[in-house]
């Protein structure tokens, strides 16, 4: 078949602009798909399950709430990824703004940033390629009801 | 009519000139803003019936809260229109963005009782980008009856 389409220019033609666009998918889309809610919390946030996982789990491995509501029925974090081997300091904050966030590599984290950062959180959380916040609303056993996870910039 | 539209555009493009193209609202790729706001995604808004915990999960965190968490604000912007200029060989093109406001408020139970999406016209962003003043259409609020 592939012979066939070579055979007529026209078929060469849509070859050609195939493989143009498969090579600019090849090359743009992963960053993009990594970064989606679903793909976050399928990488970073497995362990969080409706009806199961205990707010006491949730504050051992994401700490106290961002912000919370109606008492702490519900609660919001905000969330940033980073990489902590990357050093990050105030000297160097602009070279690793410019150079960007690069691949999202396996020590890659998902970290809740603190009602009251530091200054370098500050910065991790501006060099993050996305920033999510995680809503959830615990029943009165204080375990997850129900959850969501949005894009809060991007 | 094609031809003369073609013919209206190189015309301006080449003499130097400034030509500004309205857009229906749509989410930039180039700003950063939430993506799950719009006027039509407020509408679903209930005013007596949707509650807090469900405007919490269905937009996320308000960008802010005030009068003790009873209001609640959200900010988006939406790409209203497309601009193009030239002067001579140069020329340069760009998106005309629209701040926009969602203003949510609860009663002590979190049901609630208002809510209104504050748009600023295409006519208002040319007064502002023109003459530096913030003017707002008339916010399409919608309450509870008394």
């Amino acid at each position: 078949m592939l012979t066939a389409l070579l055979r007529s220019r026209a078929g060469r033609a849509a070859c050609c602009v195939i493989a143009l666009c498969a090579a600019a998918g090849c090359q743009s889309a992963p960053g993009f798909e990594q970064l989606t809610e679903p793909a976050i919390e399928a990488r970073w946030l497995p362990w969080l399950r409706d009806a199961q996982t205990t707010r006491q789990e949730i504050v051992r491995t994401l700490g106290e709430p961002t912000q919370s509501y109606e008492g702490d029925r519900l609660v919001a974090y905000h969330l940033y990824l980073s990489n902590p081997k990357q050093v990050v300091t105030p000297t160097n904050f602009s070279t690793r703004y410019l150079a960007g966030f690069g691949k999202i590599q396996p020590d890659t984290q998902l970290c809740a940033e603190p009602a009251a950062p530091s200054p370098e959180t500050e910065l991790r959380v501006l060099l993050s390629p996305a920033t999510y916040g995680l809503v959830l609303v615990y029943d009165r056993g204080d375990v997850v009801r129900a959850h969501t996870l949005l894009w809060r910039a991007r | 009519m094609r031809a003369t539209l073609a013919c209206m555009f190189a015309v301006l493009l080449s003499s130097g000139g400034c030509i500004l193209i309205p857009t229906p609202p749509h989410k930039s790729d180039s700003l950063p803003t939430r993506q799950n706001l719009s006027p039509k995604a407020a509408a679903e808004i209930q005013v007596g019936v949707t509650s807090r915990e469900q405007v919490l999960l269905r937009f996320g965190e308000p960008d802010a809260t005030f009068d003790q968490q009873r209001r609640f604000a959200y900010l988006w912007a939406d790409v209203v229109a497309w601009w193009f200029a030239s002067g001579g060989y140069q020329g340069d093109a760009g998106e005309i963005g629209q701040g926009c406001v969602l203003e949510i408020d609860f009663d002590p139970r979190g049901i609630v009782i208002r809510r209104a999406v504050r748009t600023p016209t295409l006519a208002d962003l040319f007064t502002r980008q023109i003459i530096g003043g913030v003017a707002y259409a008339p916010p399409q609020t919608v309450e509870s009856p008394p």
